[in-house]
């Protein structure tokens, strides 16, 4: 008990006179605070209620942790408060004078470490009182039953803003601790608090550039921002959950418990050094190499992409890895020895060391030796999977899940596409296993997809992988078919399956008939309660009919088709569907999508019905096409098509992308003055492929403002 | 008593002190001597309990000290690299010293303050640096200790404030029983003040001394015999530390009592006979057979 109690111990003169000393800081903060915040918020303060005034931006900014002058006050004033209460440890004369002071290294430490929080918290807690005599209604403009400028949120503010502060504050002690002078304490103090997060970012790139299938998109965001917790809020308006706040508090705990320890641990004598630990002196010196190997690296990484051969093939990658360990491990050196003479044996010894160490990292990820790539879980092993991105391949909003019955996350756009039944298992694993054995294409050209596959296995562990797959490789592939005709894929985006059964209207148009004058598409537009639903019908039997090939050919677009929904239909709704359904409205009320010329059902509905011409070009309004070579950005010679039969060929072979956007071929079409938009400009986007053009292998017609200078 | 046991102490790859023994008894004056880098306030820095030795021990009345708080509230020290808190007035740093230590001893300061006439509103970091040492020395004296440490403490000082400073310790140390340990590298200016004296080379203990025992029944003589026979049976029966010829006279170091050194010589009725002066130099030369080049650097 003793040995805890003097463990605890401080110094209250020691306390009061840090406090006497550095007041000017709490002060200082303080007015930060009061002149960002408070002062900008009395002078709106009668008006704040209103709509759009500055004062309701300034209260959301600052209560959600994203007002920068708030965010950079808790990162100043922690760090600045760490560096001058510990900075009596970085020179020779005080640290003498404060260790011969009858005061044991527990009561130094732990009353310098009170006077900090003294210091840092006074401000904050001012603020946070004054912020809550100013609390008062002020109702959010798009849901008027949250109160913006609460109590509550002001001190789940301010329970965030001490979490942050606290963090920083200890973060920096520790830098302090290690520290042998104070510019090595400062710069420490702000790199320590970004460097989880950096080396998590730095191995995820790592990852990503060496191991087929990781995911980087669904950890860096999340994981990353969340190691500390100054990064989590500012990228994340929400509390810290429960799981969060203790890993926080862990590794808080573990901050200030290693700092203690090595605070008694410290060998005074090194004041004035850089660094004052051995261990630290390597871990800091191996950490600079680290960042600058990986800087050069994927930096020549990025020229070397230019070059062919070796510098091609991951070549200018370990060129740079190379020359970054030999020049920022010696930058690191000198930074943590406080010497030029860095080129000695010890140098060259802690260097080979590194290198075997960096050597081992990379070439484990390169190698992947841990099996990462190949793993793939076994089938009975799966409760559900994933598959992200196959929904997408069309680029509409057809497949947008918000449009659907049990549609899922609310604000999560990806579409994607769910599976728990066995059968249905089989088939994703079988999809993971095809794109497992495609590899990596590191050259795609033109169209390549984002496939991404999330397990989640009976045991609750998750699995997720991510592959780039060409175009080529969809269009051959048996498991992706397989999936796609299969009866649970198509029941997954049925029309039967609509949050709102039927669209209050629909229109049509062909998006490369634009009128230029007026921005906008001619388009057809239904509102007949009958003819609805019939095209309804004749959509949904082209959808369940349609083969994987179809959904993916490139050329054959017979035209557009727009579904609005209307908000009237949510009587039919459960209350929390209709509350989807209100905030997916804001910006998703319209389903568009391209009907394929072999949609044979909706063209003979749109053909019976007499809406056949709004989605048709007829080649004989064609007067002439202008084709240009486009190659490697660069416009080439024209060629001008006016021959009928060519024109035919080429408006057939329309196709939407080119398959390699850096040589390719588009046109402009010239209509002739008797055609029914002969008084407009129209802006073309015309895709194609014609066996009449000669050259590039891909032949397309991007879009074009085109004036047709037969008229006037 | 100050009992310093087998301290050995590493900077990296330097080993600053080595296997050091060091007794300062209390009550008593002592003086660390040693040229620039021997170690001295790497000695003082372990008595100090700034500093924790990689292996010995060092013991106040017995106790250890590093981390002690009851020992080191008895301890003042004056460091050579004088340190006062950022931007404090001379008064502000009496009223810290006050609230650290118990035994502040306001109405000295306030004398001391007085008969050194310095300035309390100035700021510290204003003051000379010989100004400085004596607001460190006026400091730490009245926080009354009962160990003082000082290191090289005369840099600085004028001699009328240096007599001033060793009149205040002088009288502590008769009134209160205060030991001193005071470190320099001139061992001159120790012989008139010490008690003991300790020499340190190469962080190692050279040779530790009562100043007393050291200086009593050590003499030089100066003599010339008619033969080198009478020379003979005069040395016989007498510790001669050393002795030289300059031509026919004799020089002899003799450690014995005075009287039978007198009446040994002039039992032979030498042809010229005279006893000199040692000084602390010479003694300490002589005890350490004249070629220590430690002991030269430092007397030179």
């Amino acid at each position: 008990m003793k040995l805890k109690l003097s463990y605890l111990s401080v110094s209250s003169p020691l306390i009061l006179e840090n406090l006497k000393r550095f007041w000017s800081l709490s002060v200082l903060s303080f007015l930060g605070y009061f002149v960002s915040g408070i002062i900008p918020l009395f002078l709106t303060y009668d008006v704040v209620e209103h709509s759009y005034q500055p004062g309701r931006y300034l209260i959301t900014s600052m209560l959600s942790n994203n007002y920068f002058p708030y965010m950079a006050l808790s990162l100043i004033v922690p760090v600045i408060g760490a560096v001058i209460l510990y900075r009596f440890l970085h020179n020779t004369a005080s640290v003498t004078m404060i260790h011969s002071l009858p005061l044991t290294r527990a009561q130094i430490f732990n009353s310098n470490f009170i006077s900090g929080i003294v210091l840092i918290f006074i401000p904050l807690i001012l603020t946070f009182l004054i912020l809550l005599m100013m609390s008062k209604p002020v109702y959010d403009n798009m849901d008027l039953s949250v109160n913006l400028f609460s109590r509550a949120l002001i001190l789940a503010w301010f329970f965030k803003a001490v979490i942050i502060n606290l963090f920083v504050y200890l973060v920096s002690i520790f830098s302090g601790i290690i520290s042998g002078n104070t510019a090595m304490h400062m710069f420490l103090a702000f790199w320590f608090n970004f460097l989880l997060p950096s080396l998590y970012g730095i191995s995820i790139a790592y990852f990503n550039k060496f191991l087929l299938g990781f995911d980087s998109r669904s950890q860096l965001g999340d994981v990353a921002m969340s190691l500390v917790p100054y990064l989590k809020a500012i990228s994340s308006q929400e509390p810290y959950s429960l799981l969060l706040l203790t890993y926080y508090f862990v590794l808080m705990a573990v901050i200030l418990v290693s700092s203690v320890i090595l605070y008694h641990k410290r060998k005074l004598e090194r004041s004035g050094d850089s660094l004052v630990f051995k261990a630290s002196i390597v871990i800091i010196s191996y950490l600079i190499a680290f960042y600058g190997m990986t800087a050069t690296s994927f930096s020549f990484d990025v020229v070397g992409a230019g070059f062919q051969g070796f510098l091609k093939s991951n070549g200018a990658f370990y060129l740079g890895l190379f020359i970054g360990i030999f020049i920022f491990f010696f930058i690191g050196r000198m930074i943590v020895t406080k010497s030029t003479r860095v080129l000695n044996k010890s140098g060259f010894k802690q260097l080979l060391i590194y290198l075997v160490i960096a050597l081992l990292f990379v070439a484990s990820v390169d190698l992947d030796l841990t099996g990462f790539e190949k793993r793939v879980p076994q089938l009975k092993t799966i409760k559900q999977i994933e598959l992200l991105g196959f929904a997408s391949i069309e680029n509409s909003s057809r497949y947008d899940e918000i449009f659907f019955v049990e549609g899922g996350n609310l604000g999560n756009y990806n579409q994607k596409t769910l599976f728990t039944e066995a059968k249905d298992l089989e088939k994703l694993v079988a999809i993971h296993k095809s794109m497992i054995s495609e590899g990596r294409k590191s050259n795609l050209k033109g169209r390549d997809y984002r496939m991404s596959v999330y397990y989640e296995k009976n045991n609750g562990l998750p699995l997720k992988r991510a592959y780039t797959v060409s175009y080529e490789y969809l269009v051959n592939s048996k498991e992706f078919k397989d999936l796609y005709e299969s009866k649970s894929y198509k029941d997954l985006y049925s029309f039967k399956n609509l949050l709102v059964k039927m669209p209050s209207s629909i229109a049509f148009y062909n998006e490369y008939l634009m009128d230029v004058t007026e921005n906008q598409y001619s388009y057809s537009v239904i509102d007949n309660k009958d003819e609805i639903e019939t095209l309804m019908e004749a959509l949904e039997m082209d959808y369940q009919e349609r083969t994987w090939q179809q959904h993916l050919d490139n050329k054959g677009i017979y035209g557009f088709i727009e579904l609005s929904f209307d908000s009237n239909e949510l009587k039919n709704l459960s209350k929390e569907d209709q509350y989807s359904y209100v905030i997916r409205e804001k910006g998703f009320s319209v389903m568009s999508f391209p009907v394929r010329k072999t949609d044979a059902h909706t063209i003979k509905w749109m053909e019976d019905m007499g809406y056949g011409e709004t989605m048709a070009i007829d080649p004989l309004d064609i007067e002439k096409i202008t084709i240009y070579n486009r190659i490697d950005w660069e416009d080439g010679e024209a060629t001008t098509i006016t021959d009928k039969e060519e024109i035919k060929a080429f408006i057939d072979s329309i196709i939407r992308e080119p398959e390699d956007y850096s040589n390719y071929k588009y046109g402009i079409i010239t209509f002739k003055q008797s055609a029914p938009y002969s008084t407009k400009f129209y802006d073309y986007l015309l895709h194609s492929r014609p066996d009449i053009i000669d050259g590039a292998s891909t032949f397309t017609v991007d879009r074009e403002i085109f004036f047709d200078t037969g008229r006037s | 008593m100050i009992t310093i046991t087998n301290l050995t102490k590493r900077f990296e790859d330097f080993e600053a002190l080595s296997k050091l023994d060091m007794n300062i008894k209390k009550g008593s004056i002592y003086g660390l001597v040693g040229t620039n880098g021997a170690g001295k306030t790497t000695v003082i820095k372990h008595v100090t309990g700034v500093l924790r030795g990689d292996s010995g021990e060092v013991m106040i009345d017995g106790a250890p000290i590093y981390n002690n708080v009851s020992e080191k509230k008895r301890i003042g020290y004056v460091q050579d690299e004088l340190y006062f808190l950022g931007n404090y007035s001379f008064k502000e740093m009496g009223r810290f010293y006050k609230n650290i230590y118990k035994t502040f001893n306001e109405d000295r300061f306030k004398e001391m303050v007085n008969n050194f006439d310095l300035d309390l509103d100035l700021k510290l970091s204003r003051f000379s640096k010989g100004m400085q040492k004596q607001a460190a020395f006026i400091l730490t004296l009245c926080t009354m200790p009962d160990y003082l440490i000082l290191d090289e403490p005369i840099d600085g000082l004028d001699p009328i404030i240096r007599k001033l400073v060793w009149k205040y310790i002088v009288k502590d140390v008769s009134e209160r029983e205060m030991t001193v340990l005071v470190s320099s590298h001139n061992l001159r200016e120790m012989e008139d003040i010490c008690d003991s004296i300790g020499i340190i080379s190469k962080g190692r203990m050279i040779i530790e001394r009562d100043l007393d025992e050291l200086k009593s029944d050590i003499h030089k003589v100066q003599a010339a015999f008619k033969d080198e026979d009478m020379e003979k049976e005069a040395l016989k029966g007498l510790k001669v530390v050393h002795k030289e010829r300059r031509g026919s006279v004799g020089l002899y170091i003799i450690r014995d009592k005075r009287e039978k050194v007198e009446k040994a010589f002039k039992d032979k009725k030498p042809l010229v006979f005279d006893m000199l002066p040692l000084s602390l130099e010479e003694i300490f030369i002589y005890e350490m057979g004249g070629g220590e080049d430690e002991i030269e650097a430092i007397l030179s």
